[in-house]
């Protein structure tokens, strides 16, 4: 991670149906800066707007006021180069799987690359490359990606984004509606992934346990407003606040919290068990768990 | 990119047009046709215009929405006004000219269709208008039910056309999605030539049909689960009333059809 912005906003705003007597805000005054090779998490209750947000990062809505800068570059400066934004900011939108319509499994993930307008040994390597990151071998190549379980599809989708190589991918809910073994194998990949390439990820999630495991920073959406961006342990410290918005906070911080409750004074800002039963074992061993 | 698309154009609101039983209305605007079409000068036209006239104002639709409705089918008006002022050679010449003959017979005659064509898209909207689909639907399958008796399962076709409607919004709402995760992934849907921009279509249309089945298959499945088993012995959640008000339209529509016939007898017959 770098101290160089790749993705920045100003002040961006989006409200749906803008003059019209039933306007509805869903992104007010977003100014956000994410580093160069940092992953990010973005969680928020379904309508807080971060679904709305991630569409303005590559372009597919404009703000109604407001910038989105890539690399310190309006993305809207130039109308002509949308396109290229697309392949800068690679989008993966909630359940991927369906939008996957190829024969074969290599020509759906070469459709982002062909599209670039990459050379066919470029596009072959990119596809294999992609395959790897989400795990599959070269035997799914040729199968077709109707043929393929669920987690399967989600995955050659995924692969699909990746293909392109974009400086900066975005994952919406890519955890969604898969079993806890699909979830870690997903997050898992994705971490591999950023730790290979060193490219920005952003993770859209509703789940605070799967985002805290892999993310360095988290942005809290709430009523289309940012509430918190900052670094894991410093958001689950405002734990109270985040489940006042309707937020699942991590069992540990849940447990932490009620241990509060009862008048015991530990930090809050811990999420995993490893952290947790650190902290408790050297309490318990300086005789009392109120000590410090 | 489709959201602008109305579907059953139902428009909400309440008036004595919108209560009535959703089968009169039917039948009513069958009627209607059938009476336009008995017209034949413009004394009995004039009665359908006026019938259209009141009917629209009861139902409180803004008069907007039937220009709406009428733009459509404004080519096809002029066209056959067009072809009848040249094509009619009856009564007082007014213009002739190298092949071209304009007589009073031909603008009478064009007018005449004109003023006929919008009173029956006019009477045809404000069934739409005033009628969810559901119950328009319903409707038809309770007035086609004698059909059974020739085996056909007006039920099916009626539950069909239900679930069709039900599910075209959801279907745009689907395209959005998936265009948008195309473009995400490069697609570039604006620009090229028409063959082009056809093929650029393929990565929507194939999810979209992939998806349109995924669905089927799951609201059958639901469907099941709910013990439907088609029409036979099943009955309705909302039983079908015909209302004072309803007979009293059916008066004033029969009243209308005897109106237009005397009129037809008594002047002379325009077409």
């Amino acid at each position: 991670m770098t101290n160089h912005p790749i993705l920045t906003t100003e002040d961006l705003t989006y409200i749906y149906q803008k003059g019209s007597k039933n306007e509805v805000p869903a992104i007010q005054d977003v100014s956000i800066d994410i580093m160069q090779g940092e992953l990010v998490g973005i969680i928020g209750h379904t309508g807080s707007g971060k679904s709305t947000l991630i569409e303005h990062f590559n372009a597919l809505k404009k703000g109604t006021s407001g910038r989105v800068l890539l690399d310190g570059a309006d993305i809207w400066a130039d109308r002509s180069k949308i396109r290229s934004v697309r392949f800068h900011v690679g989008v993966c939108f909630q359940y991927p799987e369906y939008q996957l319509f190829e024969e074969t499994v290599a020509k759906d993930i070469a459709f982002g690359p062909k599209n670039m307008g990459l050379q066919q040994d470029e596009i072959d390597r990119r596809v294999s490359d992609a395959l790897s990151f989400v795990g599959l071998s070269d035997a799914y190549k040729e199968k077709s990606p109707f043929d393929l379980s669920g987690g399967e599809k989600r995955r050659v989708a995924i692969a699909g984004i990746m293909a392109m190589e974009p400086q900066v991918l975005v994952l919406d809910e890519p955890c969604a509606g898969l079993d806890p073994r699909g979830r870690e194998t997903v997050l898992r990949m994705i971490a591999d992934y950023r730790a290979k390439t060193g490219c920005t990820v952003l993770l859209v999630s509703h789940s605070m346990e799967d985002v805290a495991a892999i993310a360095d920073r988290i942005l809290v959406m709430n009523q289309s407003r940012v509430a918190f961006f900052d670094t894991v342990e410093r958001v689950f410290s405002h734990a109270e606040e985040l489940q006042n918005m309707g937020l699942d906070i991590p069992q540990m911080t849940h447990l932490l919290l009620l241990l509060r409750e009862k008048g015991i004074d530990v930090p809050v800002n811990l999420y995993t068990v490893s952290q947790v039963h650190a902290m408790l074992q050297s309490r318990l061993k300086g005789g009392n768990v109120n000590a410090e | 990119m489709l959201n602008d698309i109305t579907i059953g154009q139902y428009y909400k609101t309440d008036s004595p047009v919108h209560r009535m039983d959703a089968r009169m209305k039917l039948i009513l605007t069958v009627l209607f046709i059938v009476i336009i079409f008995l017209c034949k000068n413009f004394f009995s036209l004039s009665v359908m215009f006026l019938l259209t006239a009141v009917s629209i104002l009861l139902s409180k639709v803004p008069f907007r929405m039937f220009f709406k409705s009428l733009k459509p089918i404004v080519p096809i008006i002029l066209i056959t006004a067009v072809l009848n002022i040249f094509y009619i050679k009856k009564g007082m010449t007014l213009l002739s000219f190298w092949v071209i003959t304009i007589t009073t017979g031909g603008l009478y005659t064009a007018f005449f269709m004109a003023v006929r064509i919008i009173c029956l898209i006019m009477a045809s909207s404000l069934l739409t208008y005033t009628t969810v689909p559901t119950l328009l639907t319903d409707a038809i399958e309770r007035l086609l039910s004698p059909l059974k008796v020739f085996h056909i399962s007006v039920h099916t076709l009626a539950m069909m056309m239900t679930l069709a409607l039900r599910f075209i919004p959801t279907l745009i709402e689907e395209i959005d999605r998936i265009t948008n995760a195309q473009k995400a992934r490069g697609a570039d849907f604006e620009s090229g030539k028409f063959l082009d921009r056809v093929r650029a279509m393929i990565p929507v249309l194939i999810p979209l049909f992939v998806s349109a089945f995924r669905r089927a298959y799951e609201l059958s499945f639901a469907m099941t689960c709910r013990c439907y088993h088609g029409g036979d012995g099943r009955t309705r959640m909302k039983q079908m009333k015909f209302s004072a008000a309803d007979f009293l339209a059916l008066g004033v529509f029969l009243a209308a059809l005897a109106g237009v016939i005397v009129l037809n007898y008594f002047f002379t017959a325009l077409i």
